[in-house]
């Protein structure tokens, strides 16, 4: 699994671009990065998922985690490029249901 | 009005889950870094149309995970067991060495208040009960396995009475028979 951060200074918002497996070997990698650079003051932040093929249950933890934090911290988290079996595990675990979807 | 349907983890020793008779056996050691390589060598000759993209691998590697991490504790001297059939369907009995899923009613319970926090849109709550930690989970464990799989098994997951066994099956409209 690859992180990418693209951030705009214009509107204070942070691009997370996921690329590969997010499961039981990386998944804290996906939490620990993201919350670490979600402290940089960032009123949006956009995790996007379009070129993640997999995601088992320690991604969904993770994912979890990560909407806790961001509700802690006031920011405003959005999903993009959910799909295929991505989007199929969500739903499975009943997250897709909460968590706000930026189709672009 | 919508209806509330909150699935259960069972425990039924002696359900017909159980019956390994004509299924295949492999066992494993309890090594964590091979999870997914064990559920890949089971579905090797898996019929494609079961295969879902890649989702029965996933739910297969989440009970052999759960047999190898919780019920192993990741000895790798300890074996974990696989009885699987995929004629017409896509049915696994998994059974680890360890002493059982001792919380099964406690997780349960965990899963119904979940579900009737979302079913009253509470997302509050159903946030801060988004995740399960039983004494031993670590912070990377949340119950979301179990979660998903009672929705994906959906023709049944059900214990041993010890809790260290468990058998499921998958029907699929488009390729049983």
């Amino acid at each position: 699994m690859e992180i990418q951060f693209f951030e705009n200074d214009g509107d204070k918002s942070l691009v997370v671009k996921v690329s590969g497996d997010c499961d039981l070997y990386n998944a804290h990698h996906l939490f620990n990065d993201v919350t670490g650079k979600m402290d940089g003051g960032y009123a949006e932040v956009y995790v996007d998922f379009s070129g993640t093929p997999y995601l088992d249950s320690s991604g969904v933890g993770a994912l979890i985690r990560i909407l806790q934090y961001a509700k802690s911290k006031k920011i405003d988290l959005k999903f993009r490029g959910i799909g295929g079996t991505v989007r199929k595990v969500l739903r499975l675990s009943n997250i897709l249901s909460i968590i706000t979807e930026d189709r672009q | 009005m919508k209806n509330m349907i909150i699935r259960k983890l069972i425990v039924d020793e002696n359900n017909e889950l159980f019956d390994a008779q004509g299924m295949k056996y492999i066992e494993f050691k309890s090594d964590f870094s091979r999870i997914r390589e064990y559920s890949a060598r089971i579905l090797e000759h898996c019929p494609k149309q079961f295969l879902e993209d890649g989702l029965l691998e996933q739910q297969l590697s989440e009970i052999i995970k759960n047999g190898i991490k919780h019920g192993n504790r990741n000895d790798v001297s300890k074996k974990l067991k696989v009885w699987y059939d995929l004629r017409g369907r896509a049915r696994f009995i998994v059974e680890d060495e360890g002493g059982g899923f001792k919380r099964l009613h406690e997780w349960n319970a965990f899963y119904q208040r979940r579900q009737e926090a979302l079913y009253n849109n509470d997302f509050e709550l159903f946030l801060k009960l988004a995740a399960y930690r039983g004494p031993e989970s670590d912070e990377f464990d949340g119950g979301n396995s179990l979660i998903a799989a009672l929705e994906f098994w959906n023709g049944g997951m059900i214990y041993n009475e010890a809790k260290n066994k468990v058998g499921v099956v998958r029907w699929f409209s488009n390729g049983s028979g």
